[in-house]
């Protein structure tokens, strides 16, 4: 593993504190021929207040819409004249701003995002149009579609009201009512260096980069440590039954998962590889493989910085009953409790998740992605890269051990049917 | 550009395309066959399925076995199949890739041909085309090539109908060697990203040559005649009762990639395509707010390419949408850019493509996008010198010529149509409305 790429990046990876207290990670590869920035705010949908639901990600498509010095429209016109590739995507837990440029736009690039950060300024024309565009996305990327509905029917069910349980983008209604004034108390609260992390990666001159950096970046004021995100907690056990245009039913549980970080995560996100992750693993053999129980096995453990929720859904074949494969599940599960993984299986299931980074590694946008995720998840920038490293260490017990709830009943349990007479 | 990709003859006469570069210890290889799904006879996605069956088992192991030996490579392979080819793809660390290969031989050449299998792979794929029409998207997707080219083969999709799959699936055994005797026929293209690529070559040579001495090259013709270019305009709604939000396609023809005058339409859909500096972005989205997704895209066709327009209204601006996407263009034809802003657009699309082909392996599959279209891999980065020599007046008046706002289709799908009335006000053609049963 030391040899690994991930071990060489994670080696490579530099940090600096700017005077207003904005962290910089940068990694340097002369070779590249782009360089790719990213902009970290530690704060995403789950810091919300009750009215201020969907601020975080209307707030993200704000940041692109002028300053006093950058008129609406021109940042985009800038950046995109520089060939830099522009986007930007808000989780319950961050907001992430990226471009990806040819090198010699480097300068330029971090001007204008410095720029959008510390001066943004949208006029009540451009708000009352976003705010349009905005519920114009939640239409279009949920309401038109049922397996988002889905989603979000679980993730409901699982956190209630607290704030993991809402949609980022907000339900329709809470965004619609959304307020200028809110947003702007979102961004003073979270907007500020010392929220924020600036990540660079690709090529670039290191002795020149501090003074570039320290004359565009470090003109955004502070403002004091970051505060506290609301609190959340999960939902009372429940099952729930739903019915949307769905082409076949399926069935979505979950289970409390830890936070973020810690070894009990870090297990279960192994376990559930091993379980699900890939045509080796008991479930997805048994039941899509070798006894063609279920057209799809999806399972996830990703976590976030709170703790949240292993999940397991299946949409069973015909005549295959949910009951049947819910069985079929509890089943494999006790087998993995009682006699876990064998060696051979976790050492390959790693060996996966690691080619599997490596394959994304030529992106320089996907080394900054890592480099970011792991210091909005535990404010270290090699995090994530010792959390691959670290794999092998977790004991075959361990495995066992947190999978045994996956084995009892789902304190949350979606099953969802297509509508009838709603579809073809 | 550094580490241009470059092609080579293999001994048995087909090409390979290599790309040299950091890859991490991995190996991506590609093949191509240069026949696909519009050489059906019957719209029962026949190649499709053929194709898919190589994922389903071998004669000497069941799909769970060959799936787990394919895993314990630490590669990924997948198999697609288009209307004009069947492109497989693998990804492995070099070190297993001997024994990766040995799999996939052994898929191409002893496929599984059970019925239970076939059975399995029908529902899948009855499956796969259900949840395809849960969103308006997912309805145009599979609906366009058969409004813009019915009664062709390039108007159906690449899986077929329902009803004759259940008749492919019937016949399968009779006619599964056939079919993909048949693409095996074609000449081949082969694809290499890797660290060392130019050392693997030999060894992939006399692998490759094995397999075309079982399937020796006969150069068949196609059997589908290519498409006749749209006339007129015409309009085709697909009601997908759940959404009151509408997919609107408006889609134009194009001439094909290998068109001289190829950088220059490459140039306009930089101009006005999806970009920040298209006036579609400004207008539509920064101004009218009608959509959040907006842009034009050109896409390369071996049955001709296409210009198409996509965005997002609700159900009762969707006739707004689509005057303001006209409006929008005509103003742009009508006043046109000066020398500055012409050049962003070239910086723009240089810079990207850049970007865009930062791995390895995203050069390498750029590379072979211009084998597919025809066009010499000796082009690879031309295209840049090409876009620099371009003025925009030129781009302007290819964009005049082009008839965008004459002949074209338009495509929507959501809850309901504006109504027929409606668009025939606009001298628009209107179709019979389909239901998204209709489309399976």
């Amino acid at each position: 593993m030391s040899h690994s790429p991930l071990a060489r990046f994670s080696a490579e990876v530099r940090a600096l504190t700017l005077d207003n207290g904005l962290a910089v990670f940068t990694l340097q590869d002369p070779e590249a021929d782009v360089v790719s920035v990213q902009t970290w705010i530690g704060a995403g949908s789950a810091a919300e207040e009750p009215d201020q639901e969907g601020a975080a990600h209307l707030l993200e498509h704000l940041l692109f819409r002028g300053t006093a010095a950058v008129p609406d429209g021109e940042l985009d016109r800038r950046m995109e004249a520089m060939g830099a590739s522009i986007n930007a995507w808000t989780s319950t837990d961050a907001t992430c701003f990226t471009v990806t440029a040819p090198a010699d736009a480097l300068d330029e690039v971090l001007w204008l995002e410095a720029d959008r950060f510390a001066g943004s300024n949208p006029s009540q024309e451009v708000f009352a149009a976003e705010h349009e565009v905005v519920l114009n996305e939640r239409r279009a990327a949920v309401e038109s579609d049922p397996e988002s509905q889905a989603e979000e029917a679980f993730l409901t069910l699982c956190f209630g009201d607290s704030p993991y349980g809402r949609p980022i983008l907000g339900r329709t209604p809470q965004l619609a009512a959304l307020r200028e004034g809110e947003l702007r108390r979102f961004l003073l609260r979270w907007y500020h260096p010392q929220n924020a992390a600036v990540v660079i990666v690709g090529a670039f001159d290191p002795d020149a980069l501090q003074a570039t950096l320290q004359r565009t970046w470090g003109a955004w004021t502070p403002r004091g440590a970051a505060p506290t995100a609301p609190g959340w907690g999960y939902a009372p056990r429940r099952r729930q039954n739903v019915a949307l245009p769905v082409a076949s039913r399926r069935l979505m549980a979950g289970w409390p998962l830890a936070a973020w970080g810690s070894h009990e995560h870090q297990a279960a996100w192994l376990a559930m590889q091993l379980l699900v992750g890939s045509g080796s693993a008991p479930i997805t053999r048994r039941f899509i493989l070798e006894e063609a129980l279920a057209f799809d096995v999806f399972a996830d453990a990703e976590g976030s910085v709170g703790p949240g929720v292993a999940m397991v859904g299946f949409t069973p074949r015909p005549g295959v009953s949910l009951r049947a494969l819910e069985r079929a599940w509890a089943d494999e599960l006790q087998r993995f409790v009682a006699s876990g993984p064998t060696p051979d299986a976790v050492d390959e299931a790693i060996a996966r998740a690691l080619v599997a980074e490596a394959a994304q590694l030529g992106h320089s946008s996907h080394v900054a992605h890592l480099i970011g995720e792991g210091w909005r998840m535990g404010g270290d920038p090699r995090a994530l890269f010792a959390w691959f490293e670290s794999l092998p260490t977790l004991s075959i017990s361990a495995l066992r051990e947190v999978a045994r709830p996956w084995a009892a009943e789902a304190p949350w349990r979606l099953s969802v049917r297509p509508l009838s007479g709603g579809r073809a | 550009m550094k580490r241009r990709p470059h092609a080579l003859t293999l001994a048995q006469g087909d090409q390979i395309v290599v790309a040299e570069g950091p890859t991490h210890g991995l190996v991506t290889l590609i093949g191509s066959f240069g026949l696909g799904a519009a050489e059906d006879r019957r719209a029962d996605g026949g190649t499709c399925s053929a194709w898919a069956m190589t994922q389903r088992g071998t004669a000497l192991r069941s799909r769970s076995a060959w799936v787990q030996a394919m895993e314990r490579c630490l590669a990924q392979f997948d198999v697609q199949t288009t209307l004009s080819r069947v492109r497989w793809q693998l990804r492995v660390p070099r070190a297993r890739l001997e024994a990766a290969l040995d799999l996939v031989e052994e898929a191409f050449f002893r496929a599984a041909d059970d019925p239970a299998s076939w059975r399995e792979l029908q529902e899948d794929t009855d499956e796969w085309v259900r949840q395809t029409l849960e969103t308006p998207e997912g309805a145009l997707e599979r609906q366009w090539r058969r409004s813009l080219w019915p009664r062709s083969r390039w108007g159906r999709p690449v899986e077929g109908f329902a009803r004759y799959r259940q008749l492919r699936s019937a016949r399968a055994s009779a006619e599964l060697e056939e079919i993909r005797r048949r693409s095996f026929a074609a000449p081949w293209v082969f694809g290499l990203a890797a660290e060392d690529a130019g050392a693997l070559v030999p060894e992939l040579e006399a692998r490759f040559a094995r397999w075309r001495a079982e399937r020796p090259l006969t150069l068949s013709a196609r059997s589908a005649a290519p498409p006749v270019a749209m006339k007129g305009r015409r309009s085709q709604h697909v009601e997908v009762p759940w959404s009151s939000q509408h997919a609107l396609w408006v889609i134009h023809a194009m001439p094909p990639a290998s068109d001289p005058a190829w950088p220059t339409y490459q140039l306009l859909a930089a101009a006005f395509g999806r970009g920040f500096l298209s006036p579609l972005l400004s207008e539509i989205r920064g101004r009218l707010a009608l959509s959040y997704h907006v842009g034009a895209v050109l896409i390369e066709g071996a049955q001709g390419s296409l210009w198409s327009w996509e965005l997002e209204p609700e159900g009762d601006r969707v006739l707004e949408a689509y005057d303001a996407l006209r409006a929008v263009w005509d103003a742009w034809l009508n006043a046109g850019w000066d020398a500055a802003r012409w050049e962003l657009v070239r910086r723009a699309l240089i810079g990207g493509t850049l970007v865009e082909r930062e791995p390895t392996d995203a050069r390498l599959r750029h590379a072979l996008r211009l084998v597919d279209a025809g066009r010499p891999l000796d082009a690879y980065g031309d295209d840049v010198a090409a876009w620099q020599s371009i003025d925009g007046e030129v781009v302007l008046n290819a964009a005049r010529n082009l008839g965008l706002s004459s002949d074209h289709l338009v495509l929507s799908a959501g809850r309901e149509g504006p109504g027929a009335r409606a668009w025939e006000d606009r001298d628009v053609q209107v179709a019979r409305p389909l239901g998204v049963r209709a489309l399976r």
